[in-house]
């Protein structure tokens, strides 16, 4: 082991600047690792936490059927149910509350206020807190309660001032202990405030109810199923159901973010390996060659294979551990540079660093193995025997026949039919398999690229076409390979960013409905219907009817006394419907729904529908007066995660799905000519708006003010608050991802960099030889740019190949662990601004190396370059 | 470790050695039998392709034979094991070459010192030994030189230190001048003759140089994988020398 350490000393230092590039190279591949894990880690972390905030981080709750209050006992019952973390009840209620000093507002009034409270159980509801805090900080008692915005601003009242809960009885004193944030959407939103249960107990004088109990469950669990499974355990009139969060689908978003972190890092890993072992066996034969002269002095092949050992130790082990805090560092930048954007702060996942370690490490040694096992496993004189071996075209062709035998090794295996055990034979079979495929793919499609560009690379670089032709044959593997290892970069930027930018349309996709929406009491005519179409900004207009039906006797059965024996028949224009809002069709598809509604004998029916009463597609249902009935089929069954957002959002869920159990959606005609009837209980609008936000807010200001003068009566409700704020959450993520993958190429591009530059000062003797016979100075420089440039070109013609098999691949994982139907978009801009990019990396890091050549002289570059 | 009282030198039966280039076979070495037991320079000449580098590998214990048999000192070496063979070139001989001598990132005396570095022995004696080795070779005020600063006639010194540093009793020399002008040559022959008599070594040395002779004892002129020629060079002139060394043999 002595001996070993000695030759590898000697090995290290004999070579200062070629020692000192790839340590540099290592640390930019293991600093890959630890940012791309890092970075995708905080993202992941931010969107959950965004998720959380906007969302709820509530998976489900139990309701009663009718919206009722009930006994808070249920919660016992759910604690005990597998897979729940927590589960609380909370009560909702109406308090009124005042300022305890004389102040009055502008008419003289006392001030005072009616808010929608929510009592929950303060000492154990850390792991719902849901919302972000403007100041301060949750309840933490019965004497302490929590605003929103509107009640503080109404109140004129802030942290740390005493308020009054007005009741029959003692006025109950309530400190204010924060104030959460809120986003405020218009003139339905009612101000609601967080207090502890018991204060709305004393208040409304009843104890022991909920409202709702609210459910968290494990991570990871799939929730609608959790669900499916356990409903059978809550009595009727309770129903349980899943949360919006699992409703939108946003906990698959969440699960989502997690495959995609899981991957990213995977890759990365991969990319620093083949940046390591490729910077590793530069000058190959020189290592070669000095190595097979130890074995004729009587080193052992255990000697030999130990000093690599060492070297591969010092140097991947060196560049491993100065690479993670780089790339932590760098992530750390980017985390403050996007501080807003990225709620969640910096998470750094100790495995991810420890892969990028142990990557660097274990590459290094491999990297080093290979030239020991080289000149261990010939006789020490064939491997000491100058032979200048011509490439052969067979050994190219088979270094792509192998790597397409991988490619499609790794599409068998998509083949495996259990969706977890695809995603892992994946991660560590089938990811490195792909990626080792494309590397040697890399060598025929630099053969291909040097044959089609290289007398424009000549004409380029002033050099010589056969010259640059036989010294790009020449160097086939060599610059082949090196243009694997340059491509990863690119692929990493290429798929994280086309599924970042799918994942965040189908963000927005799932909150599409319309961008604002008008209501009357008493429901809108249709002269009324005629006036808001026809108002200034308004693109389209369509009315949404609600009429109560009476269903059949007959159909009553069965379900019995459960099902209230009334629907709400909802009126819409299926088209103009679905131009607006996203429909999630659990049974039937839209194609072969809508023209059936059209036809007046279909109906849809929501979800809750389908579990409330078990009716479902192909079903039929009588809904009428006695004995003038009408029979429809149910010709889809379909949820509107957007519109429960807004409807939520709005505080106007009540009206809009708490009925959804009892819903039915008919065409507006139909309605119109078997009812009789064309009112519109609320009128969805698309918008003309300005792009600029302040001129749209202004723009809708106008808008309300209009429709109050012409409609008296109307309110008129935004819902580009709402989408706004998914908007930025999508925009915020990707940005953040788009962020990650440029520095993972710009950390790829410098490792491999130094690579290259490792590689050219390496190979001083054959520019010396170049010298030697004439060649200009500038020749040896100009024909590494050459050279350089090829290279570069094929790992962008491979990089992006691989990037959009990732991507691909990326869609199938993000459909089999999070359930999302993803596109695949294939980002152009940043691909083509990526391949300048790799290019431009590429000949700047072997700027210095070849201007370094030129300065040598011949005699130096001759007697330096192969010797030793 | 050899004794240099029991010197043996080189004793080879019938070796063959072929190599298969594609289809085509060429037989290198084809059938030598040999005698060195006298200590001092010995030459092997002939033409280029006669297989003289194969001899010296085979005996190197660098490469295997096809068949024969093949004792260096008190060593059998053609059936030996890889450990063994290891061990026989850490000790038991020493290898120069023309070129590839020596690691560029140890400065002389490291060189010298390397192969008892891999043999695990101690730094201090091992520098002792090194540093004398050098001196007797003249390079006592080079010793902490890099290869690159120094001339070739110099480095091929420093390797032949390296190769005595165990005091083997065959030194191998494959064309040690072949990158050297004539006058450094010159002196380097002499210097190997000098070595091989005082300290009892048979150098056998591979070189296309007539001029070579007249520093040898006895010259073995290969030709076509066979000895052609065997001869013993005292009381010959120089015309004669390089004449018979380089005169065509008849089959
Ligand atoms: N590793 C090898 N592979 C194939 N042929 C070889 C190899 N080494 C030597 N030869 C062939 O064996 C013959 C003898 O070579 P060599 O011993 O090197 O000749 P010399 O040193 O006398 O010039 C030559 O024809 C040479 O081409
Ligand atoms: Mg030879």
């Amino acid at each position: 082991m002595r001996a070993s350490w000695h030759i590898a000393r000697h090995v290290l230092s004999g070579r200062r600047v070629r020692t000192t590039l790839l340590v540099i190279a290592v640390a930019m591949a293991s600093a890959l690792v630890a940012a791309v894990a890092t970075g995708m880690r905080t993202v992941q972390g931010s969107i959950e936490h965004r998720i959380s905030r906007s969302i709820g981080a509530v998976d489900a709750r139990i309701v009663h059927r009718y919206g009722s209050p009930f006994d808070a006992e249920v919660v016992e019952l759910v604690r005990t149910l597998p897979g729940v973390v927590e589960a609380a009840p909370r009560v909702e209620g109406a308090l009124t509350l005042a300022r305890t000093d004389d102040r009055r507002d502008e008419d003289g009034r006392r001030i005072r206020l009616t808010v929608q409270a929510r009592g929950v159980e303060t000492e154990r509801d850390t792991v719902f807190e849901q919302y972000d805090l403007l100041e301060g900080r949750f309840p933490g008692n019965p004497a302490e309660i929590l605003l929103d915005p509107l009640t503080s601003r109404r109140l004129e009242a802030g942290v740390g001032e005493v308020i009054r809960v007005e009741r029959f009885g003692p006025a109950i004193d309530l400190e204010i202990v924060g104030i959460r944030d809120r986003p405020e959407l218009g003139a339905l939103q009612k101000p609601r405030v967080h207090v502890d249960r018991r204060v709305i107990e004393e208040a409304s004088g009843r104890t022991g109810e909920a409202s709702v109990v609210s459910i968290v469950l494990e991570d990871g669990l799939d929730v609608p199923t959790w669900v499916a499974t356990h409903e059978a355990n809550i009595e009727t009139p309770l129903r349980l159901e899943s949360a919006e969060r699992a409703r939108a689908g946003y906990d698959r978003q969440v699960r989502a973010s997690r495959v995609g972190f899981r991957t990213g890092t995977i890759v990365a890993f991969l990319a620093c390996a083949f940046i390591v072992a490729i910077g590793m066996t530069t000058a190959i034969g020189e290592q070669i060659r000095q190595l097979a002269m130890l074995r004729c002095i009587g080193a052992s092949r255990s000697q030999l294979a130990g000093s690599q050992a060492c070297v591969g130790l010092a140097i991947g082990g060196g560049g491993g551990l100065l690479g993670p805090p780089l790339g932590v560092g760098l992530s750390a930048i980017l985390a403050w540079w996007y501080a807003d954007f990225l709620p969640g702060g910096l998470v750094v996942p100790p495995e991810g660093l420890l892969l990028a370690f142990l990557g660097a490490t274990a590459a290094g040694l491999l990297g080093a193995a290979w030239p020991a096992w080289r000149a261990a496993s010939t006789t020490p004189l064939e491997a000491l025997a100058n032979r200048a071996r011509p490439v052969r075209t067979t050994a190219i062709l088979g270094c792509g026949v192998v790597g397409l035998v991988l490619i499609a090794f790794q599409l068998l295996l998509l083949a495996i039919s259990d969706v977890d055990l695809r995603f892992n034979v994946y991660a560590f079979l089938g990811l490195p398999a792909l990626h080792v495929g494309y590397f040697l793919l890399a060598v025929p499609i630099f053969v291909v690229v040097s044959r089609l560009f290289g007398r424009l690379l000549a004409r380029l670089w002033r050099l010589p076409p056969s010259l640059v032709a036989g010294n790009l044959r020449g160097g086939a593997f060599r610059l082949g390979l090196t243009a694997g290892a340059l491509m990863v970069g690119l692929s990493v930027l290429v798929s994280t960013w086309s599924n970042g930018l799918a994942l965040v349309d189908d963000f927005g996709e799932r909150v599409r409905f319309a961008d604002a929406f008008v209501m009357k009491t008493g429901g809108l005519g249709e002269t009324e219907q005629a006036t808001i179409a026809a108002l200034p900004a308004v693109a389209a207009a369509s009315p949404v009817g609600y009429l109560p039906l009476r269903v059949a006797e007959s159909q009553r059965l069965g379900t019995g006394d459960l099902a209230p024996p009334n629907v709400v028949c909802v009126g819409f224009e299926p088209a103009e419907f679905l131009e607006m809002n996203r429909l999630d069709w659990i049974e039937g598809t839209a194609e072969a729904a809508i023209p059936r509604l059209e036809e007046g004998d279909a109906v849809l029916v929501a979800k809750e529908f389908l579990v409330a009463r078990d009716l479902g597609v192909g079903d039929t249902i009588a809904l009428g007066a006695e004995g003038d009935e009408t029979t429809y089929e149910i010709v889809g069954v379909v949820g509107a995660a957007g519109l429960d957002m807004a409807t939520g959002l709005f505080g106007i869920r009540s009206v809009y799905m708490e009925h959804a159990v009892s819903c039915v959606f008919m065409d507006f005609d139909t309605v119109a000519t078997r009812y009789g009837t064309r009112e519109a209980f609320i009128m969805q609008l698309d918008l003309d708006l300005p792009a600029d936000a302040e001129a749209a807010d202004a723009a809708e200001e106008r808008l309300g003010e209009v429709l109050r003068e012409s409609i008296p009566g109307a309110i008129f409700a935004s819902g580009r608050g709402i989408k706004a704020l998914v908007e930025d959450i999508g925009a915020r993520i990707l940005s953040v991802t788009a962020a990650v993958a440029m520095a993972a190429l710009l950390l790829a591009c410098l490792g491999v960099g130094n690579v290259v530059a490792a590689g050219i000062t390496a190979r001083g003797f054959e520019f010396g030889v170049i010298r030697a016979v004439g060649g200009a100075p500038e020749v040896a420089p100009r024909l590494v740019l050459a050279e350089i440039t090829a290279t570069a070109i094929a790992a962008i013609v491979v990089g992006v190949g691989l990037g959009i098999h990732l991507a691909w691949m990326g869609v199938g994982l993000y459909r089999d662990l999070a359930g999302l139907q993803l596109a695949l978009s294939i980002p152009v801009i940043p691909t083509i601004v990526g391949a300048l990019f790799v290019l431009a990396a590429a000949l700047v890091a072997s700027l210095p190396a070849s201007l370094a050549l030129r300065r040598r002289s011949p005699r130096a570059l001759l007697a330096g370059g192969r010797g030793g | 470790m050899t004794a240099p009282e029991a010197f043996r030198g080189i004793e080879i039966r019938d070796l063959r050695k072929s190599y298969s280039l594609g289809e085509r076979r060429v037989e290198a070495v084809r059938g030598i039998d040999l005698d060195l037991h006298e200590p001092g320079l010995c030459a092997v000449m002939g033409p280029s392709g006669s297989g003289k580098s194969t001899l010296l590998h085979l005996i190197g214990g660098l490469d295997r034979p096809d068949s024969g048999t093949i004792r260096v000192g008190d060593a059998r070496i053609d059936d030996m094991d890889e450990t063994g063979l290891t061990a026989f070139r850490r000790r038991g001989i020493g290898i120069v070459f023309q070129q590839f001598n020596l690691l560029a990132s140890m400065s002389a005396i490291e060189n010298v010192m390397l192969p008892g570095v891999l043999d695990g022995g101690h730094e201090r004696d091992l520098r002792d030994r090194a540093g004398a080795l050098l001196d007797e070779l003249g390079l006592g005020d080079r010793t902490e030189h890099r290869p690159d600063a120094l001339s070739g006639g110099e480095q091929q010194r420093v390797a032949i230190a390296r190769s005595l540093l165990f005091a083997p009793p065959v030194l191998l020399a494959d064309e040690p001048t072949g990158a050297l002008d004539s006058s450094a040559s010159d002196r380097l022959w002499g210097l190997l003759d000098e070595l091989g008599t005082a300290r009892e070594v048979l150098v056998l040395m591979v070189t296309h140089e007539p001029a070579a002779a007249t520093h040898c004892r006895r010259v073995l002129v290969l030709q076509d994988g066979r000895v052609a020629d065997d001869f013993q060079t005292e009381g010959m002139d120089e015309s004669e020398l390089a004449h018979r060394a380089t005169r065509p043999v008849r089959a």
